[in-house]
């Protein structure tokens, strides 16, 4: 356990802890239930499955496979989109959700991954989580393995 | 005596490619007055409101006051964005049958522009896309196309959906438009056109998205009783559900077609059928939401109307097509006749089963509306009413 979730402080308060504590860590971490175990992502305020609200946050460790991802192909835009300014230069990108292999329980923790062709991207393909961007922005990446290792699905 | 909901009258303003520069609150109160009318009955006779929470057009309790309503006895927002299409109705439905009010203006208004300046701008709510301001935008999501994009990706790892599929949605739907009065694209996209036009967000280009409009649409809820007194032709709601799933964290979690049969699309469904006795095969036209290419072919599976994985396959067999198998939007849907979140899927609906459709499928008895096969959503099953 690295700090407990502090439920109270809201939506909000929660997620300027989120962030407090990527930067500070820079380990991927998801919100996991002290009572019953369950892990969760987005932060709810209270264990959807048990209803406690003692849950703390926890490391996902540094490995997973690749779920889903939406790549996003061009800095232009049409009406129906947009792209973040700071990514802008970055694309393609891609939006990649991951179950981390120190989870048993299904969860998609979403990361960005840069500097890839989408194109090289598949279900099962195995990645890295890390924690990029500054102190006041941080965000979990993802790296992608060149050698597929043991696909689950 | 039977206070059945059914849907006695539509009415809608002249839909207009996007910009405009009319009114949004008249608009709503034309599209109300013109529901009312075709209903047989004043206007003064609406006694509740429900609508879409995010628009720019006028409250649900001040249309009503505007069309002099003689009294409030319901007026409902519905919060889910595309997901609202049906649900507005199943309010209305819930509102004449619990004896709550007697006639219930349902009423969607989109300014595109309006809509645009919406989408890309953080709700401080987080209405119906669960924190994505914190959580998902510093990962770069870009919005609705996203979760599509999302879906498009898990599909893919299951089933063919090549890109001339979704070239077929877009033509059908543009040919289907074609056919109506009010739309925005109509004109058919070559192969090479379409293969040409740069990738934005996963599978899609600036052809895959919705015809962006400004539209203004009413029906009117009653009991079969005070509609069958106006001797004017209803539409019965046979069906009408909402859902967003045991697992509702569709932004963050599209495990859109593992097979669990607990997505929003499907469980709306499975109440949808178990409500009505009816099986998919019983369905005459589909009204599919159509937000985007795939979401169209992607829809007519959640909600049963075909096999998983069958869409690509059973679109290039014309099976969508009026006259085809199971036809879909022969309106032309929001791909190409223009976005209203949904909701003109309702009346033309309608239309099919009264039997004044532009392009009408032959002795329509039942209609499926369904909203979209991703986070929170909505359906409706119709009926034709009796002659």
């Amino acid at each position: 356990m690295i700090e407990a979730c502090d439920v109270r402080s809201g939506g909000d308060g929660m997620a300027i802890q989120y962030r407090r504590l990527l930067a500070e860590r820079r380990r991927p971490i998801c919100p996991i239930c002290r009572d019953c175990g369950r892990a969760q992502f987005p932060p709810m305020l209270i264990c959807p499955q048990c209803g406690s609200s003692e849950i703390d946050w926890r490391d996902v460790g540094g490995s997973g496979s690749i779920r889903t991802w939406v790549p996003v192909h061009t800095s232009t835009t049409t009406d129906g989109f947009t792209i973040p300014k700071w990514l802008l230069a970055d694309t393609p990108y891609s939006s990649v959700f991951v179950q981390p292999d120190a989870l048993t329980q299904d969860l998609r923790l979403p990361s960005l991954m840069t500097g890839v062709d989408p194109s090289r991207l598949a279900a099962g393909a195995r990645v890295v989580l890390e924690v990029g961007g500054d102190d006041q922005h941080p965000v979990v990446t993802s790296r992608l393995l060149d050698e597929p290792t043991e696909i689950e699905e | 005596m039977s206070r059945r909901a059914v849907i006695a009258g539509i009415g809608e303003v002249p839909l207009t490619p996007a910009g405009s520069m009319r009114a949004g609150d008249r608009m709503t109160v034309e599209a109300a007055l013109a529901a009312m009318a075709d209903a047989g009955l004043p206007p003064s006779a609406a006694d509740g409101a429900i609508k879409y929470t995010y628009d720019t057009a006028i409250n649900t309790y001040a249309l009503l006051a505007n069309l002099g309503s003689e009294d409030m006895r319901i007026a409902v927002e519905v919060p889910f964005g595309g997901g609202s299409c049906a649900a507005i109705t199943d309010v209305a439905r819930m509102a004449i049958e619990s004896g709550r009010a007697d006639a219930v203006l349902c009423t969607r208004t989109v300014l595109g522009q309006d809509w645009i300046k919406q989408l890309s701008t953080a709700d401080p709510i987080r209405p119906y896309y669960m924190d994505t301001a914190n959580y998902l935008r510093p990962v770069g999501w870009v919005g609705y196309l996203g979760i599509f994009a999302n879906c498009y990706s898990e599909y893919t790892a299951r089933y063919s959906m090549p890109r001339e599929a979704l070239l077929a949605a877009i033509n059908l739907m543009r040919a289907n438009a074609s056919q109506n009065r009010y739309a925005v694209e109509t004109r058919p996209l070559t192969a090479a056109e379409y293969l040409a036009a740069p990738l934005t967000v996963g599978p899609f280009t600036r052809h895959d998205e919705f015809a962006l409009a400004d539209a203004s649409c009413a029906i009117l809820v009653t009991s079969e009783d005070r509609a069958r007194a106006t001797g004017r032709p209803y539409v019965l709601i046979e069906a009408s559900a909402q859902s967003q799933g045991p697992r509702p964290q569709a932004y963050f979690d599209s495990r859109a077609v593992t097979g669990n049969e607990q997505n929003p699309g499907t469980s709306v469904a499975r109440s949808l059928y178990a409500q009505s006795g009816l099986r998919p095969d019983h369905i005459d036209v589909g009204l599919v939401y159509d937000c985007t290419s795939f979401t169209l072919l992607y829809g007519a599976e959640q909600f049963g109307l075909i096999g998983p994985g069958e869409s690509a396959e059973r679109i290039t067999a014309g099976d969508f097509s009026v006259g085809g198998s199971i036809p879909l939007n022969p309106h032309g849907g929001e791909l190409a006749a223009g976005y209203t979140h949904g909701f003109r899927n309702t009346l033309e609906a309608v239309r099919q089963l009264r039997g004044d459709a532009e392009q009408q499928v032959p002795d329509a008895e039942f209609a499926l509306v369904c909203g979209p096969p991703a986070s929170v959503t909505s359906g409706l099953i119709l009926r034709k009413g009796p002659s």
